[in-house]
């Protein structure tokens, strides 16, 4: 078979995206995205469900410091020079906290 | 008096310091407008996933592509598949909520219903939250993270700001009725469960943000939604200093956190002038009369170019 330009270029793509999908078969390539999927889904889920009864959600010490441990609190140390005095750096903490992983 | 951390959502019956909370007759105005606002955005989204064209992808299985056939000897790419039509809408709509105190202000929710900023803001997000279940497959997500700052300082941390994830519907069984119990308040309360009100943080939690969108995004796109009726007004400091933020501080941080990120602030309000708006990045302005409209629209445009 004669090789023209156009098939060279075929073959190059062709060298490409079996790069990407080394077996070839594109229902490989989508079985890895699908369990991939699940995957982080499965990290997110493991929130669990809401219950209809939203009190007594106050954390004590004890249980905030379970939360650091968890994961569900970071604290994020941040400085920012004000607009008004350029010079000089203000350090601050913000606080991320995720509730929805207590709401079960 | 030492401070602990509660949950926004979870003492909605608890005393909030600043005394704001939205009565039963808002309660009745709050729940009409979820309801009208919720046929409106699924009207938007079904029209949207009605007009969709499944596309096709040349591959090596499939139906066979008659066009393709004199290629059979060189190329064995003869045939077309459909692709998931909705693959595109693989996104999450991030909501940064202003849960101040200027939010208790009056505005004009549907059929020029009156009811608090917070509120219709609320109605807003409920009413997304549960239209985006039910069209586009759910592959539309939603994110709510209150924006807020003690009024005093808190344990080791002195005056700092909160960024709380409370609702968000990639976690499963998470009702959207959890932001009925959204209100003017920290996630911070005293020994007697009085929670601290709010100042405005604004861009100033842009860093936690951030590590938010990298730690909890997992969709291909995402799209930041800032909802704001102020300015910065917050005394956030480690230290015993004042530091005076302004608004050009929101636009240093825009700048510094959300460089190439799709953001839009969503001004509720009349208070801002058009050297206000150079503050906030890509802003709808939403008069309180136009705000529901407006914001509609938004949506609804940021949805049609993503199926582009």
């Amino acid at each position: 078979m004669a090789i023209n330009a156009h098939t060279f270029k075929l073959n190059l793509k062709d060298q490409q995206e079996s790069k990407e999908n080394p077996t070839g078969n594109p229902n490989d390539l989508l079985g890895n995205l699908k369990q991939e999927t699940k995957t982080t889904t499965d990290n997110i889920q493991k929130g669990g469900s809401v219950s209809d009864n939203l009190e007594d959600y106050s954390l004590s010490q004890n249980e905030m410091e379970e939360i650091l441990l968890q994961g569900d609190l970071k604290v994020i140390q941040t400085q920012e020079s004000c607009y008004n005095n350029e010079n000089e750096l203000t350090k601050f903490n913000v606080l991320f906290v995720d509730f929805t992983k207590r709401m079960n | 008096m030492s401070k602990h951390i509660v949950n926004p959502l979870g003492s909605p019956h608890k005393k909030i310091s600043s005394g704001l909370i939205d009565g039963p007759t808002q309660k009745e105005t709050y729940e009409y407008n979820v309801k009208v606002l919720t046929k409106r955005f699924k009207k938007v989204f079904d029209s949207l996933e009605a007009n969709l064209k499944p596309k096709t992808k040349i591959s090596k299985r499939g139906k066979l592509k008659g066009s393709r056939l004199h290629m059979y000897s060189y190329n064995n790419k003869l045939f077309t598949q459909k692709e998931d039509k909705f693959q595109d809408f693989n996104t999450t709509f991030v909501f940064l909520l202003d849960v101040s105190g200027s939010m208790s202000a009056k505005t004009e929710g549907v059929n020029g219903m009156t009811l608090s900023r917070l509120g219709l803001s609320k109605a807003i997000l409920k009413a997304l939250s549960i239209a985006l279940k039910k069209s586009l497959k759910g592959k539309i997500k939603i994110e709510v993270l209150l924006k807020s700052c003690p009024e005093s300082k808190f344990q080791e941390h002195g005056n700092a700001g909160f960024l709380s994830r409370v609702y968000s519907s990639s976690v499963s069984n998470i009702n959207p009725n959890v932001i009925d119990n959204i209100n003017y308040s920290c996630p911070v309360a005293d020994e007697q469960g009085n929670q601290s009100g709010s100042s405005t943080p604004e861009l100033l939690l842009g860093k936690a943000v951030s590590y938010f969108l990298k730690s909890y995004v997992k969709t291909k796109n995402y799209l930041v939604f800032n909802m704001t009726d102020g300015d910065i007004y917050t005394n956030m400091s480690s230290e015993n200093t004042y530091t005076s933020w302004s608004n050009r501080d929101n636009y240093k941080c825009m700048k510094k956190y959300f460089k190439g990120i799709p953001f839009i602030s969503i001004l509720m309000g009349y208070g801002f002038g058009k050297e206000d708006m150079k503050n906030h990045p890509n802003p709808v302005l939403c008069t309180d009369d136009k705000f529901v409209v407006r914001l509609e629209t938004t949506i609804s445009k940021l949805a049609r170019s993503l199926s582009q």
